[in-house]
């Protein structure tokens, strides 16, 4: 048995699992997740086809992820064609959470790079920039 | 007198009463136990006065999921006393407390003696078959976070704001995985409606998590007032929230 932890995304938000599940592979772990999403989904699946649920392994790595959108079955009722955009948009504006995330994680990098820096050089990130 | 700390018993008639007194015992309500399994004969009859009984019933895949909640608003095992039934399903302590108890047969003996008795057990029968159908509509199409709150303020009504509750225990009762859960427990924490700490639920907001929850709250408590036709509140929990508001 492994123990595989699953991270469920709604937007910009991870809602991490402090605890875990032990299942006897990584199938077994995508079967768990598709359940989750099926029932965080239902009866609300207009409003949470850009969730996901992220499975990772004991050492917090990532090994699978699921779209809500790909586990709508009542997206098969309107056709290959709308199915397919609305799963687009659904993997669009999920990517975009992410990028959005990452500029979040990496404006508050760089606000705590130049807290240090002032600590160090006091009035440093005051000095006007040379753009020449 | 401590059994009347549960409301069936406190709407009994003093003669009933007196009939049932001397056969009323306490008992405490440990967690996890089961007081009737599926298709047994019910010995006695539990009429709780703080913790909570849950209905369950479990399926052949070990699944299982709770159909209704018994807590000092109402009795276990009276309607099956009165006509040597069985249990229909699994009743076991959700959240522990306390309960007057009474064997089967004493109760058989005064409801056959007494109409009103016998009316005041039926009307709390009619309340129960109603949560069981509200709980019914509830699992099929309402959304998990809707049914979460819910279920949150069913425990309110009946146990006030702490909560001894894990979170497994809660997927269990709801009939859904722990990570299901677990999810929308962090999403109303984030929100400030509940704090939840290891094995333990602390209800924050009420107002707000009776907004995110559905119709079917507001309905159970509409049909206990209903059936006993004096709109009284349930449970300390709402009282709480009256003088609050």
């Amino acid at each position: 048995m492994a123990l595989f932890y699953f991270i469920v995304k709604v937007g910009r938000k991870a809602f991490p699992d402090p605890v875990g599940e032990e299942f006897e592979n990584i199938a077994d772990a995508c079967a768990h997740a598709h359940r989750v999403a099926h029932e965080l989904m239902r009866n609300r699946e207009n409003r949470t086809r850009h969730w996901r649920v992220q499975v990772c392994d004991d050492y917090l790595q990532p090994c699978y992820e699921c779209l809500f959108a790909d586990l709508d079955q009542r997206l098969e009722a309107f056709g290959d064609v709308v199915r397919g955009s609305v799963i687009q948009v659904a993997r669009t504006t999920a990517a975009l959470n992410d990028a959005m995330q990452d500029i979040d994680d990496t404006m508050s990098d760089l606000r705590q790079t130049m807290r240090l820096l002032d600590a160090a050089t006091p009035g440093f990130s005051a000095v006007p920039v040379n753009r020449s | 007198m401590p059994h009347l700390k549960n409301e069936i018993l406190s709407r009994v008639s003093s003669r009933d009463l007196q009939l049932l007194r001397p056969h009323l015992r306490l008992v405490e309500l440990e967690h996890g136990r089961v007081i009737a399994d599926n298709r047994e004969r019910v010995h006695t009859v539990f009429f709780p006065h703080c913790g909570i009984l849950s209905c369950v019933v479990e399926l052949k895949d070990g699944s299982s999921i709770e159909t209704g909640m018994i807590g000092n608003d109402g009795v276990f095992g009276a309607m099956q006393a009165i006509d040597d039934r069985l249990s229909l399903n699994k009743v076991m302590v959700q959240i522990p407390g306390r309960a007057s108890v009474v064997e089967a047969g004493i109760i058989k003996k005064v409801a056959d003696s007494s109409p009103d008795f016998r009316g005041l057990i039926v009307k709390y029968e009619q309340f129960l078959l109603a949560q069981v159908q509200q709980t019914t509509a509830c699992n099929a199409v309402h959304n998990i976070e809707a049914r979460t709150c819910k279920w949150l303020i069913r425990m309110y009504d009946l146990a006030g704001t702490d909560l001894p509750l894990t979170q497994e225990f809660l997927a269990q009762m709801m009939g859904v995985q722990r990570t299901s859960v677990s999810t929308v427990a962090s999403q109303l924490q984030g929100k400030g409606l509940i704090e939840y700490r290891r094995g333990r639920v602390q209800i924050r907001n009420i107002e707000a998590v009776q907004h995110q929850a559905c119709e079917c709250a507001h309905a159970v408590r509409e049909h206990y007032a209903e059936v006993f036709g004096d709109g009284q509140k349930m449970s300390a929990g709402l009282s709480d929230l009256d003088q609050t508001t």
